[in-house]
């Protein structure tokens, strides 16, 4: 028997191979638009120095300083610093004498500080010894509110110059004020031509001398003002600083950081002429000008006819410190902040803060050519100390 | 395929967020207000792991304390300008928030005093028109605060107040409406909420009074009151006190300055903060005054704290009046206008409250006696009217024979006498000085025109009290001159 028998051929179908699921549109869009993205920010990243971070150590660095940390603490600055490798971690000293006075003995063990003047770096360095660099200056002014300004125009006291925002102040008439030739009591506010409702006494409000630089140089500037133009010297410093420290007793407990309390929305109240430094007062208005399109005309400048221009050092004590001090006088990128921050940069860029000014908008200020000369460092120890009652730094010499 | 999607996604998560930071306590010696702070202080825990424990003082005694040495990490007080009186080597520190010293009034009596000055409030005070509760300033910084800001618009000098500036205790008129202290500015307001029918104000933080109206404790809220010559501010500094807490240190006093954290400490404490780019609410926005300079040494907190210490004594004084014919014109007429602003108005000098005047009038021979125990605002009337119609005596000018009388009644008050002549009637000066060889009391005394000043001089000097020329100002500025001095 023949089975019959009938195969059917098998038939075979190709088959679309599954899509890959990477090659979905599903997949696909979503995809693509992330990636996109990611491209974009990878690009910025890169552009900012910020995606090297992770791959790249960071070196912290420990920094003690007074007025000069609101450059440190700024974002822009710590930003291109971290692209640079580094994070500087900022102690308040409270003010920059008081890191000479080193009352925890431990300055050397920071990598560098940052006093805000060439008194007190000198004090620091002669004690202390390190690496100094010169990154910026910046005037010692005095911020005031609008009408007492006004009040010393009235007076004869003080010019306005050509935008308003700014004012020469005579130096020598305005401490009369306080310290009046006949020996009489200081005029109070109330009792200028123009008054001002307010029965304090005049003075410009200032940190303590024995603590914070401002505050001595301050005294230094009085002093000069007082003793015709001349700097006190040796034979003369105990009677200049016996004559001046009626003024400094005025105000009694001397208030700290003015140059932060002043542009406070109760800075009236704590001080409302105040001695403080040109690039807290410009980093204040350039910021304002950036929020609302224009300055804070409630609180104006006044610079003295006898200029004193500060010059914070970068005092370095080790490697890491150094580096900062390097950063911080050569970037670029740190010295254009540094401008933005009101800060002038030294004689090769002497134009620079007021074309930045100019260009945001802001009048360009008019500086006293005749310098405030203070007295030699010895000197000004003991008018310290005669003025502030306060605990003696010891002066190398 | 999917569980290995599910692990990047976990993996890369668990990449983003930072890890856990290093827990750490410290001690804190803080100012007792600072107990507002509970909510605060757990969010900091949270976000940096430091946790505060807090330990409540007064920040007067604080200061006292941390100057002698303590053993805590940190102090967090409402200032540091007694500890900086102290003359020590001022710590780290870091101004937080801010919070205004003033006066929270009953809504129903702040009407006259929105726009007051120290003055004022002393005025009504002594008139009885103003009761408040106030912290022990021997204690509290909100109690100090308030005396040095009484006493330094009192001397009225425009400059920090000294020592010798609190010679006449001007602040007697402004505690006479104290009617209940505490001892620190957290205990005032619990005192308040328990005591609020009897009393009309508080003298506190404007944080506090604030709080205080939030609180619904109240039955009737509070108005802040600013006096406006003389605001003092308190900063709320954090003080590193021991090196090796820095990092902890730095970490707090970086989180507390964030705006979020100020924005929190501003919404929960009613305290005005630092950041000045925070935006404020609405109570706190009020533009509040002429700032104090801050008294700059220790000798004038430890002068005010006597003054405070003599307060709580009933005071007396007994004004020898001469009313013989020569007072006649402008002279009774200014003395009688100096009793009525003395009673009306004055200020810092004003007669108060508790006070007893005795006013013994003579002219030949004591004329009269007559005593007032001020006791209401009744009393001080009668004392405005006492001498409007009071006789002028032909019959001499009996000095020496009044002022004997005058230490007879005058227990341990002072004595004021106003004369305008030479003594030409009763006992002698010698015989004066030999019948009280040791005068009972201080006496002061006001010539004008002819009196002999010589033989005032003579008298008052031995007392301890000096004679005042009415010759050349007026008679009410002689007469606030030795107000109240002791």
């Amino acid at each position: 028997m023949v089975a019959k028998s009938s195969t059917e051929e098998p038939g075979f179908t190709i088959l679309e191979p599954p899509r890959s699921v990477f090659r979905r549109k599903r997949f696909l869009l979503p995809f693509g638009v992330s990636a996109g993205i990611a491209l974009v920010g990878v690009v910025a990243l890169f552009a900012s120095g910020t995606v090297a971070l992770p791959f790249q150590r960071i070196t912290v660095v420990s920094a003690m300083m007074a007025s000069k940390s609101v450059y440190f603490q700024d974002p822009e600055v710590r930003r291109i610093l971290m692209a640079n490798g580094v994070d500087v971690r900022v102690t308040d000293s409270g003010g920059s004498r008081e890191i000479a006075r080193d009352r925890q003995d431990r300055v050397r063990e920071y990598d560098f500080v940052m006093p805000s003047g060439q008194a007190a770096g000198e004090l620091i360095r002669d004690r202390f010894g390190g690496r100094v660099f010169f990154p910026f200056a910046s005037p010692l002014v005095l911020g005031a509110f609008k009408e007492y300004a006004q009040a010393l125009e009235a007076e004869g006291v003080a010019r306005a110059q050509a935008d308003g925002l700014y004012y020469t102040l005579d130096l020598a008439a305005f401490v009369k004020l306080s310290l009046p030739d006949d020996g009489s009591r200081a005029k109070t506010w109330n009792q200028l031509e123009q008054p001002v409702d307010n029965r304090n006494q005049i003075v410009a409000q200032s940190p303590n001398p024995c603590d914070s630089y401002s505050g001595s140089a301050w005294m230094g500037l009085v002093a000069f003002a007082v003793n015709g133009s001349v700097p006190p010297t040796e034979q003369d410093a105990s009677a200049v600083a016996a004559k001046i420290k009626p003024v400094f007793e005025i105000e009694g407990l001397h208030g700290s950081g003015i140059g932060t309390t002043f542009f406070h929305p109760d800075g009236r109240t704590t001080a409302p002429v105040g001695v403080m430094y040109e690039h807290q007062f410009m980093a204040y208005q350039l910021a304002e000008v950036a929020k609302k399109g224009r300055p804070d005309r409630e609180r104006v400048l006044l610079y003295p006819d006898a200029h004193h221009r500060t010059e914070p050092w970068l005092i370095a004590f080790s490697p890491a410190g150094e580096r900062v001090g390097e950063l911080v006088r050569g970037h670029p990128d740190l010295r254009r902040r540094a401008l933005e921050l009101g800060f002038r940069l030294d004689n090769e860029e002497s134009t620079a803060l007021n074309e930045l000014l100019r260009e945001r908008g802001l009048p360009e200020p008019v500086l006293s050519r005749t310098e405030g000369f203070l007295p030699k460092p010895p000197e000004l120890e003991k008018m310290i100390k005669e003025v502030g009652r306060c605990p003696e730094i010891r002066v190398p010499i | 395929m999917r569980w290995a999607a599910l692990l990047l996604v976990v993996a890369a998560l668990a990449a983003c967020t930072s890890e856990k930071p290093e827990r750490v306590t410290v001690t804190v010696l803080a100012s007792s207000e600072l107990a507002d702070l509970h909510d605060v202080l757990a969010d900091l825990r949270r976000d940096t792991g430091v946790e505060l424990k807090l330990d409540h003082r007064g920040t007067v005694r604080a200061s006292e304390d941390l100057a002698a040495g303590v053993d805590h990490d940190l102090a967090w007080l409402s200032t540091n300008r007694y500890l900086k009186l102290k003359g020590v080597d001022l710590p780290p520190s870091s101004p937080t928030m801010l919070s205004p010293l003033v006066l929270g009034v009953k809504r129903g009596k702040a009407g006259g005093l929105r726009d007051v000055s120290w003055a004022d409030v002393a005025s009504r005070a002594a008139a009885g028109e103003l009761r408040f509760g106030m912290a022990d300033p021997r204690v509290s910084g909100s109690g100090m605060a308030a005396l040095i800001g009484v006493a330094t618009a009192a001397a009225g000098t425009g400059a920090a107040l000294r020592a010798e500036d609190v010679t006449c205790d001007k602040l007697q008129g402004f505690l006479t409406g104290r009617v209940f202290g505490a001892p620190g500015a957290a205990e005032v307001a619990d005192e308040y909420v328990a005591r609020q029918d009897e009393v009309d104000a508080v003298v506190a933080y404007e944080s506090t009074v604030l709080s205080l109206n939030a609180s619904g404790q109240l039955r009737e809220p509070l108005e802040v009151v600013y006096p406006r010559d003389g605001i003092v501010l308190s900063d709320y500094p954090l003080m590193l006190l021991k090196p090796d807490k820095r990092a902890a240190y730095d970490r707090v006093v970086q989180w507390l300055r964030t705006p979020s954290a100020q924005r929190s400490i501003m919404e929960r404490t009613h305290r005005r903060p630092v950041d000045p780019q925070v935006e404020r609410t609405d109570g706190l926005r009020e533009p509040i005054g002429t700032g104090l300079y801050f008294p700059g040494t220790q000798q004038v907190v430890d002068t005010l704290l006597a003054a405070y210490d003599r307060a709580g004594q009933a005071g007396r004084v007994v004004f020898v009046l001469d009313h013989s014919t020569s007072m006649a014109g402008a002279r009774i007429a200014g003395l009688r206008e100096a009793f009525a602003t003395l009673s009306r108005a004055g200020g810092f000098d004003r007669f108060r409250v508790g006070e007893t005047v005795v006013l013994v009038r003579f002219a030949g021979s004591v004329l009269e006696e007559r005593t007032v125990v001020i006791r209401s605002a009744a009393d001080l009337e009668s004392l405005a009217t006492a001498l409007t119609t009071a006789e002028l005596s032909e019959t001499g000018t009996a000095i020496w024979s009044a002022l004997d009388h005058a230490y007879r009644v005058v227990g341990d008050g002072t004595v004021v006498l106003m004369t305008d002549g030479e003594n030409n009637a009763g006992m002698s000066a010698d015989g004066f000085l030999a019948a009280w060889p040791a005068p009972p009391a201080r006496t002061y005394a006001i010539r004008f025109g002819e009196a002999d000043p010589v033989e005032l001089d003579r008298v008052a000097r031995a007392t301890g009290g000096r004679v005042v020329d009415a010759g050349s100002g007026s008679l009410l500025e002689a007469v606030k001159e030795i107000r109240g001095c002791r």
